[in-house]
């Protein structure tokens, strides 16, 4: 909102810019209307009008319907008539617009709109000066506003079948448009159809320009033995032991887990207890740095014939979802359905604030993610690639789309900056338009959502054979004297790295692993990095919210951010009454706690808590 | 590290928004609508608001402290509640009975359901009504302005609607100074033009949705059309500006999805509609929107969103 300075003033100059231009034309059209006395007084043909046409396609609805309210209160200059027709004319002819576009599922062209749309601007205009006059003669001006419309709206209708393609091509820059693969399953425009709300949080991706650079090795690094979805390991390693690099030093039976491995090489000095973000307890192996950081025997880069020993290879990766959700990955890449799927969807929207480590893999190790693509579009036989990347990022999509110039079967796609766009089911619907529905699996759809970061670490270690042990992460926070973007093994402290980057140079509020919409606060600066952990931000004291809340207002704001349309107005009033089967019917298994309704909350309530609550609620009834 | 790290649930920011923002935005709305009323009506309107603001803030204060709940007066939603109210009574109204008005608005209508949000009615318009139909004489006490060349005189006289609903056409002012409100009625409702202006102020800063003015004011415009009266008369006296842009769209009395908002506002038009044209009453926006508000619950179960992805069951 406020904070989104630059989209807000770009918006105010285009409609400024756009009412400087209605009011030339109108001046314009007075001017010709002196050649028809005949007409009633203050009907136009609508040239004028054309400037609405135009705001409804480029910029909105709201703008449009903005733009004939300015329009008419201009003209109540001239007197109350004029201001009446101009406005009776806009509204009518928006509507008229508006109301085809959704007739037809926005197919209908730019030169069928704005014929209707300039001949309903002269209807309205007949139907009030046949209220105001109160002279049912009006209408045998019909015809010749009928024609003139006819005429305006053809012109405009061509020019704007010109222009719109470059216009509308403007603001994003990119070049992606040069190269297009039919999405398959996308049979809507994406101009067109259904947008998922959300909010358009600050961005404050100071780091942005940070190249990335290496931590050096600390003293000590403790790795708990839970860093993913599903299965805790049982740590292979006892006290005493001497660990090399990479050596593998947790592992489960269990098909949903992924191993760990010794970030650095050195002396295990204890495996002690740990509470996981998600607060269940579990085991850390400690490990004492020798600094050798010499690489275990056993790393060689895998032998892949099959798709198998892909698979096979990409657990003993230990390769975790990276954009935060840490689910093992070669769980994710064999679904039941695999033949199904014909779409890879590369998750490099990075929409959460102040995180910029992905950006940083995007430009650093650009072709480590193409091939890391490559290699699962081969082995798994996918069909396509697409890789998701937000607006804010031009550099990141330019330079894409120019390395995948050759690949015919990948495509960047330009998202809107808007949070969440990088959650899976918004993702996939913004890039191929398929909707995966309450208890399916991404799968289910054709598609599978893999991250920028994992992408680029698969590729490597195709050829090297080293494991996941190290992460690269953005460090920021008003706390926090450098903030940079950084390297450093699995386990490393949270303190140790902030020693990193200058210390603290206030005293430090919160804690963040992750960003600020769905990270996790922590409770002490001594917690270990983590293979999904993206960033850590130490928030100062000006940036710790007030957590005060007041009661809700009923102002209908967090109904309309909620990307999935769900209400948790209405959710938090049912949860309050226990009311299991307003809660079912309200969906709120749906919820992917983004956090865009406590967000915009105005009376500052806590809604994710309500939802995350009223879905344990749900659980505990259905058991 | 010896200092507390504070642990909340995410999100761990939030926007700039807030209740007091929210309603600090309505009372600059109504900033316009309160000049024009002090150049139409004079002094005396100032006067009139500036009673009921404070009697709609002191009540909500004492309630707060006799029944020992958190004190709300802050987020500004009782000055709203005051101005309205005020807006809504004729130039002539007595003090004593404006600030009984308030007591009904805040006490019982607000805060005896549970405070700011809880409430199923509108305070101001049940205010509004409660003093009509006990005070009906003082709340048609009308003053109208009259142009005259030292500029505006104040003259008794009926409003445009009961001249209307008298079938006179004589005294029914123009278009234009209808529009620029020039012409007998509540101290609030008459400048079409300022309440439009705030109208739009409030869409922009996207503290409403213009879907329910819209739908109300389109609805009171076709509808009265249909019926054969002069439409734009329909819209232009009254308070269907005011009741739409400022009355119908109180969040805690309005639904909260766009297709309930859309079937509040096209309900509150035609119940206003059929009222002025069939009822004994000159007037029906309050009582529409008084209606439509005990209609809320039902329309916003009626209404619900359909979740993205979501399956029937
Ligand atoms: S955004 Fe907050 S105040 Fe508004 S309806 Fe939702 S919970 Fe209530
Ligand atoms: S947290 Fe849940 S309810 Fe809130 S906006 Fe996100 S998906 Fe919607």
């Amino acid at each position: 909102m406020r904070q989104n300075g630059t989209s807000a003033a770009k918006r105010v100059t285009t409609m400024g810019l756009l009412f400087a231009l209605a009011i030339v034309l109108s001046f314009f059209e007075s001017a010709i209307m002196t050649l028809f006395p005949m007409l009633p007084p203050g009907v136009k043909l609508g040239l004028s009008n054309v400037v609405t046409m135009y705001c409804l396609f480029l910029v909105g609805k709201g703008s449009a319907f903005t733009l004939v309210v300015l329009k008419s209160l201009f003209a109540m200059l001239r007197g109350f008539i004029s201001g009446a027709m101009s406005f009776a004319g806009g509204a009518v002819s928006l509507l008229v617009m508006l109301f085809l576009m959704v007739l037809t599922r926005h197919k209908a062209r730019y030169l069928a709109l704005s014929i209707a749309g300039a001949v309903a601007h002269n209807a309205g205009q007949i139907v009030m000066a046949r209220v105001i006059l109160k002279n049912r003669y009006v209408y045998y001006y019909f015809p010749i506003l009928l024609l003139s419309g006819l005429v305006v709206g053809s012109v405009t209708g061509m020019v704007l079948n010109v222009l719109m393609p470059y216009l509308s091509r403007l603001p994003t820059g990119s070049r992606e448009a040069a190269k297009s693969i039919k999405m398959e399953g996308n049979n809507v425009s994406k101009l067109f159809r259904k947008r998922l709300s959300g909010v358009a949080v600050p961005h404050r991706k100071n780091t942005k320009d940070c190249a990335t650079v290496m931590m050096p090795i600390p003293d000590r690094v403790v790795i708990p033995m839970v860093q993913h979805m599903g299965a805790p390991c049982e740590p292979l390693v006892k006290v005493g032991d001497i660990v090399k690099v990479g050596q593998k030093i947790g592992d489960s039976e269990q098909y949903v887990s992924a191993p760990i491995h010794a970030s650095v090489s050195g002396k295990v000095t204890g495996l002690v207890e740990i509470i996981t973000p998600a607060g269940a307890k579990t085991t850390a192996v400690e490990i004492e740095a020798d600094k050798t950081q010499e690489p275990d025997a056993s790393i060689c880069p895998p032998q892949i014939n099959s798709r198998e020993d892909f698979l096979k290879a990409v657990r003993a990766s230990g390769l975790v979802g990276l954009g935060g959700a840490g689910f093992p990955t070669h769980v994710k890449l064999n679904p039941k359905n695999l033949s199904e799927v014909d779409t890879l969807v590369i998750n490099g929207a990075e929409c959460e604030p102040y995180i910029t480590s992905d950006y940083r893999t995007m430009m650093e190790d650009t072709e480590d993610v193409l091939s890391g693509v490559r290699l699962v579009l081969k082995w798994l036989g996918i069909k396509q690639a697409c890789i998701g990347i937000e607006d804010n990022k031009p550099d990141a999509i330019a330079k894409f789309a120019k390395a995948v110039e050759k690949d015919s079967n990948i495509q960047v796609v330009t998202l809107k900056s808007k949070y969440p766009q990088g959650a899976e089911k918004v993702i996939i619907y913004e890039t191929t338009g398929r909707v995966v529905k309450e208890g399916m699996l991404p799968s289910d759809v054709g598609a599978i959502v893999m991250n920028i970061t994992s992408c680029a670490f698969l590729a490597k270690y195709m050829k090297t054979g080293m494991p996941l042990i190290s992460k690269r992460i953005t460090v920021d926070g008003g706390a926090v004297a450098e903030p940079k973007n950084l390297v450093a093994p699995i386990g490393t402290p949270f303190n140790h790295i902030i020693d990193f980057c200058g210390g603290y140079k206030t005293e430090p509020k919160k804690l963040l692993m992750g960003g600020p919409m769905m990270g996790i606060a922590v409770y002490d600066d001594s917690y270990p990095l983590l293979k999904n952990n993206n960033a850590i931000l130490a928030f100062d004291q000006k940036q710790v919210e007030n957590i005060f809340d007041t009661p809700c207002i009923r102002c209908g704001k967090c109904v309309a951010a909620c990307p999935f349309d769900l209400m948790p107005v209405a959710i938090e009033r049912s949860y309050k009454n226990n009311d299991v089967d307003g809660l079912k019917a309200l969906k709120v298994n749906l919820c992917m706690e983004c956090g865009c309704c406590s967000y915009v909350c105005p009376a500052k309530r806590n809604l994710v808590l309500t939802n995350r609550m009223a879905k344990a609620l749900l659980r505990k009834n259905s058991k | 590290m010896n200092n507390l790290l504070t642990v909340t649930p995410s999100p761990h920011i939030k926007s700039g928004n807030s209740t007091t923002r929210i309603m600090l935005d309505v009372v600059l709305a109504m900033v316009p609508a309160l000049i024009a009323s002090v150049i139409i009506f004079g002094l005396r309107s100032l006067l009139l608001v500036a009673v009921c603001v404070v009697s709609c803030v002191v009540f909500e204060y004492l309630f707060r402290v006799v029944t020992k709940r958190a004190n709300t007066i802050s987020d500004l939603s009782a000055v709203v509640t005051g101005m309205l109210l005020a807006f809504n009574l004729p130039v002539t109204f007595p003090i004593w009975m404006a600030v009984l008005g308030c007591f009904v608005a805040i006490v019982i209508v607000k805060q005896l359901f549970g405070g700011i949000g809880q409430n199923f009615a509108n305070p101001a318009i049940t205010a509004r009504i409660v003093l009509l139909v006990s005070f009906a004489g003082q709340m048609s006490n009308w003053l109208i302005p009259q142009k005259t060349a030292g500029g505006i005189e104040l003259v008794s006289g009926a409003t445009p609607l009961t001249l209307l609903a008298e079938g006179t056409a004589e005294g029914i002012p123009s278009y234009m100074d209808l529009f620029l409100g020039l012409r007998g009625g509540c101290l609030g409702e008459t400048c079409v033009l300022a309440l439009l202006i705030g109208g739009v102020y409030l869409v922009i800063r996207k503290v409403i949705n213009p879907i329910i003015p819209v739908a109300f004011m389109g609805t009171v415009f076709l509808f009265s059309w249909a019926l054969g009266a002069d439409p734009l008369m329909q819209l232009l006296t009254g308070g269907v500006v005011l009741g739409a842009v400022f009355m119908a769209t109180d969040y805690s009395t309005s639904p909260v999805t766009n297709w309930g908002k859309l079937i509040f506002g096209i309900g509150c038009g035609l119940l206003t509609v059929v009222i002025r044209q069939f009822g004994s009453y000159p007037e029906g926006v309050s009582f529409a929107i008084l209606l439509m508000n005990i209609l809320t619950p039902h329309i916003d179960t009626l209404t619900k969103t359909k979740p993205f992805g979501g399956v029937a069951k």
